[in-house]
């Protein structure tokens, strides 16, 4: 087999649209997800990769395209991650001495251990992090 | 009377590096948010200003009645 053989077996493009209204483990629900070409600024003029917004157990995702396929998924697992230990009162005691560091490195070893982030990967994450319950 | 249930937290990771937490009670437009402190706890720090942000929304609510 060539190497463009091997490229076309190996490469696996995440589809965000599998995300989107995706129910997770802990009852979170991801709304909906999004990537955009436009840079994320906000009012003051600060530009951002991504954005996580929640109301109580609901997130909706931005995230700027143009990442490697390595970089999305880890940033979805972060994202997630993250925002899950947020949303709610009690978070599982695994997190909540997680500084931003902690929630990368996380979501690199999700990476790593699992490979792209996908609906069934993010349900174990959180599994793996101590969220239970739908 | 604000619905604390209705209150929206923003995690915003800022291309320069650091990560943003804010609220956001929509009914009021009131909003704070702080550049998380990357050594410290991410839920210790969302417990602080959860706090500052409803010493703040109360104080809306009785400027309001």
């Amino acid at each position: 087999m060539d190497d463009w053989g091997k490229w076309r077996l190996n490469f696996t493009v995440i589809d965000i649209r599998q995300f989107k209204n995706l129910r997770l483990h802990g009852g979170f629900i991801i709304k909906d997800i999004g990537l955009t070409d436009e840079p994320i600024v906000d009012a003051i003029g600060r530009e951002a990769v991504a954005q996580t917004s929640g109301i109580a157990r609901e997130f909706r995702l931005l995230i700027r395209a143009g990442l490697s396929e390595p970089e999305l998924s880890i940033t979805l697992y972060h994202e997630i991650l993250e925002a899950a230990s947020v949303a709610i009162a009690s978070p599982p005691a695994t997190v909540t001495d997680f500084n931003e560091a902690d929630f990368e490195r996380a979501a690199r070893e999700a990476h790593e251990r699992w490979g792209n982030a996908s609906p069934a990967n993010l349900n174990l994450l959180l599994q793996f992090h101590g969220f239970r319950g739908q | 009377m604000v619905d604390r249930d209705k209150i929206q937290f923003d995690l915003i990771k800022l291309a320069g590096g650091g990560r943003i937490l804010r609220l956001t009670e929509p009914q009021s437009g009131l909003a704070l948010e702080k550049k998380l402190a990357p050594a410290d706890t991410v839920v210790r720090q969302k417990e602080s200003l959860l706090r500052a942000f409803e010493a703040a929304l109360t104080r809306v609510e009785l400027a309001a009645a």
